[in-house]
């Protein structure tokens, strides 16, 4: 009789919306948006909607849509594969549903100073260190806007974010960028990091987060300008932000639906002004904490909300940015471990083509950089059980075991060195394993030591320079943006 | 009666606590009475659970609006120049910014613990939150703000009451995700609740100082 032949490598999956399950959603979601509709702001959103057939109510402005419309939408943008490009064309993130990327969490409003122990509003310093130490780090594929540059003009703040982060790290920059006047400018500072320091649009150095404001509505300036940098090439990522039980309904369910509607009518508008343009989905939505009213970014909801929408999302057939690592803890804790790495490793095997979250606490209230090396490490655990198991004779090792046989050990036989070398183990690089004695002699504690991590990155790591002249031209296009929109 | 009545009010039971005001104003209780020994204390034990947790913030405001409804019976029932209200506070998001959850929410908290409010809705200029102050009388205005790059606006709008000569006369209270005591302090605001609950508390300890 002959072996049988090993199935190869299996990797985990999440399984929890069947084909019934999105089809049922996506209905809900096609009710949802002919009855109850969806506020757009912008005048040029509903002028296009209007004239692809969506039923446009001025006055309100509430655009329903027929079901056709939406799903010519979906056509238009499913199946594409998204490039988020990096600046040195060696980083990208190639959104082919192969690999998962993973990114800063943001944006923080506030930053806890490493050096000082203090809570206080983000600097452009804080953005680029975190720029910095995401260039450094392996693990992380994309960088998000992970604090905002609060000693910026505020009309500019989101222009300076992206500058900063293409200066910081040669990663795609994934920025926000809510209005249209600085649309321009912002392409200015994406040529000015490209190569040739030129604008290529099939190849954009940045992307854009566009959120629509929960529930059902669609604001006017950032609308605006996402249409704009959609025109452009820049891909544009809609992340919808409702509260469970605030701004959508409290069950579950019914916020999907809402999350999937508002989603889907911000991809109309944006296919409709620039159609086929690159479109992520974002398989994410949260709770609003019923006893402290604030923001609940994590815990059981929040992951069966990632798998829900990640699924929903590839069922579409668009790439999805889902989230993990984050935490509603505020210190380096239990809670921020558990919630932190149960999200990020459940939205890992769901498979998201884009998985951001790292180095925020306080439901992503402020960045706290050593938590950037430390999540670095859960990439590495949630890698490893995505990569699953080798089923196949030379994994099994039956050879080996008759060579070592009973009585025997492993450590002499030269395929284990090589499996270890193949990272059949996960090797930890800040969290602890070995004696307790060792443990304690060498005394550091966990966030010391990744605190250290973090000051070696900032001392050391060099970020690959922008095409020459392109800081001073980002400079100056911050400079002219804000001397059009103003410094206050 | 009372005891019913403040139980209901704590349950959040709307008809009961129409039912059970009307009917002690018909039995000759007066409003301010009905107010102090039955809807003030039931809101306060409404408060209570809040902050301990024992409660949902729906289930809160429940109670708060089921407040409303018994002041509006109790309302024609008071004395001349007796007022039910602890206060009027104009409440706003300011201007660029239209995030208003957590500010209504505020507002209808404060309306539960007893507080007129006024609430302008989202993007309020400081020209508009001037005009409301002159307006409504108002004891307190709050701002809200959820944008980083929104915050400069609540220094305009306190820089505005100081022209308008309003600043001695209103006490000015901030909140929103990036707002915290210390900048609050830093640009001269009186008041800062991190949460809804904590809002109410400082605006009560406001009109009181």
């Amino acid at each position: 009789m002959t072996p049988a032949a090993g199935p190869g490598r299996l990797a985990p999956r999440l399984g929890l919306l069947d084909d019934k399950g999105c089809a049922y959603l996506h209905e809900r979601t096609l009710d949802l948006l002919a009855s109850v509709g969806v506020r757009f702001a912008s005048v040029r959103a509903r002028a296009l909607l209007r004239a692809a057939g969506a039923e446009v109510d001025d006055e309100s402005t509430v655009v329903r849509f027929p079901a056709g419309l939406v799903e010519m939408a979906i056509a238009d943008a499913a199946g594409r594969e998204v490039l988020l490009a990096s600046r040195d064309g060696e980083h990208d993130a190639v959104l082919d549903g192969s690999t998962t990327y993973v990114g800063h969490d943001g944006m923080g409003a506030m930053t806890l100073d490493h050096r000082t122990g203090e809570r206080r509003h983000s600097t452009d310093e804080d953005l680029r260190a975190a720029m910095i130490v995401a260039d450094a780090l392996e693990e992380v594929g994309f960088c998000w806007y992970v604090a905002t540059p609060n000693d910026a003009p505020p009309a500019v703040q989101s222009l300076q974010g992206i500058a900063t982060m293409l200066q910081g790290s040669s990663k795609h920059a994934q920025g926000d960028l809510s209005d249209p006047r600085l649309v321009p400018y912002a392409l200015e500072v994406g040529a000015a990091a490209s190569p040739g320091g030129v604008w290529d649009p099939q190849r954009p150095v940045f992307s854009i987060v566009y959120c629509p404001v929960s529930p059902l509505q669609h604001d006017e300036h950032a609308l605006d300008a996402a249409m704009l940098l959609a025109e452009q090439g820049v891909p544009i990522v809609v992340y919808s932000l409702a509260l469970a039980g605030a701004t959508a309904p409290v069950t579950l369910a019914g916020t999907i639906v809402q999350t999937n509607a508002e989603i889907l009518s911000g991809l109309v508008a944006l296919q409709l002004a620039a159609p086929g343009s690159p479109f992520v989905y974002v398989g994410n939505s949260s709770i609003m904490d019923m006893r402290s009213c604030t923001y609940g970014a994590c815990g059981p909801e929040a992951v069966l909300f990632n798998i829900a929408l990640t699924e929903l999302g590839h069922s579409y057939g668009f790439p999805v940015l889902s989230g993990g690592f984050s935490s509603d803890a505020k210190e380096i804790c239990m809670q921020s471990g558990y919630e932190g790495g149960s999200m990020a490793m459940m939205s890992m095997v769901a498979r998201p083509e884009l998985l951001s979250g790292i180095g925020m606490l306080d439901s992503a209230g402020f960045l706290f950089l050593p938590k950037m090396v430390l999540d670095a490490e859960v990439v590495r655990q949630c890698r490893r059980v995505a990569r699953g198991i080798d089923l196949d004779d030379r994994h099994v090792m039956l050879d080996v075991s008759a060579r070592v046989g009973p009585g025997g050990h492993f450590l002499g036989a030269k395929e284990t060195s090589v499996f270890l070398r193949e990272g059949e183990h996960h090797a930890p690089e800040v969290f602890v394993r070995g004696t307790y004695d060792a443990w304690r002699a060498s005394g550091v504690p966990e966030v010391e030591r990744a605190t250290k991590a973090v000051e070696e990155i900032l001392a050391t790591h060099e970020v690959a320079p922008l095409p020459g002249g392109g800081e001073e031209r980002m400079r100056a296009a911050v400079a002219a943006a804000a001397d059009a929109l103003g410094h206050d | 009666m009372k005891d019913q009545l403040k139980q209901a009010l704590i349950e959040g039971n709307a008809a009961t606590v129409n039912a059970l005001t009307q009917a002690l104003l018909a039995s000759g209780a007066g409003a301010r009475e009905i107010l102090e020994d039955a809807l003030l204390p039931g809101m306060e034990v409404v408060g209570e659970r809040m902050r301990s947790g024992d409660c949902f913030i729906p289930e809160v405001l429940l109670s708060a609006r089921t407040m409303q409804g018994a002041l509006d019976l109790l309302r024609p029932h008071m004395a001349e120049g007796d007022s039910m209200s602890l206060g009027t506070v104009v409440i706003g998001t300011v201007e660029g910014d239209l995030h208003d959850i957590g500010k209504n929410l505020v507002g209808m908290m404060l309306q539960g613990a007893g507080f007129e409010v006024v609430n302008l809705g989202t993007g309020v200029t400081p020209q508009q939150f001037v005009a409301a102050v002159t307006e409504h009388k108002a004891t307190i205005i709050g701002m809200s703000a959820l944008l980083t790059t929104t915050l400069p606006k609540m220094v305009a709008t306190i820089g505005a009451l100081k022209e308008a000569g309003l600043r001695a006369t209103v006490k000015v209270m901030i909140g929103g995700a990036p707002v915290t005591q210390a900048y609050a302090d830093e640009i001269g605001a009186d008041g800062y609740g991190a949460n809804a609950a904590a809002a109410v508390d400082k605006a009560k300890a406001l009109v009181k100082a």
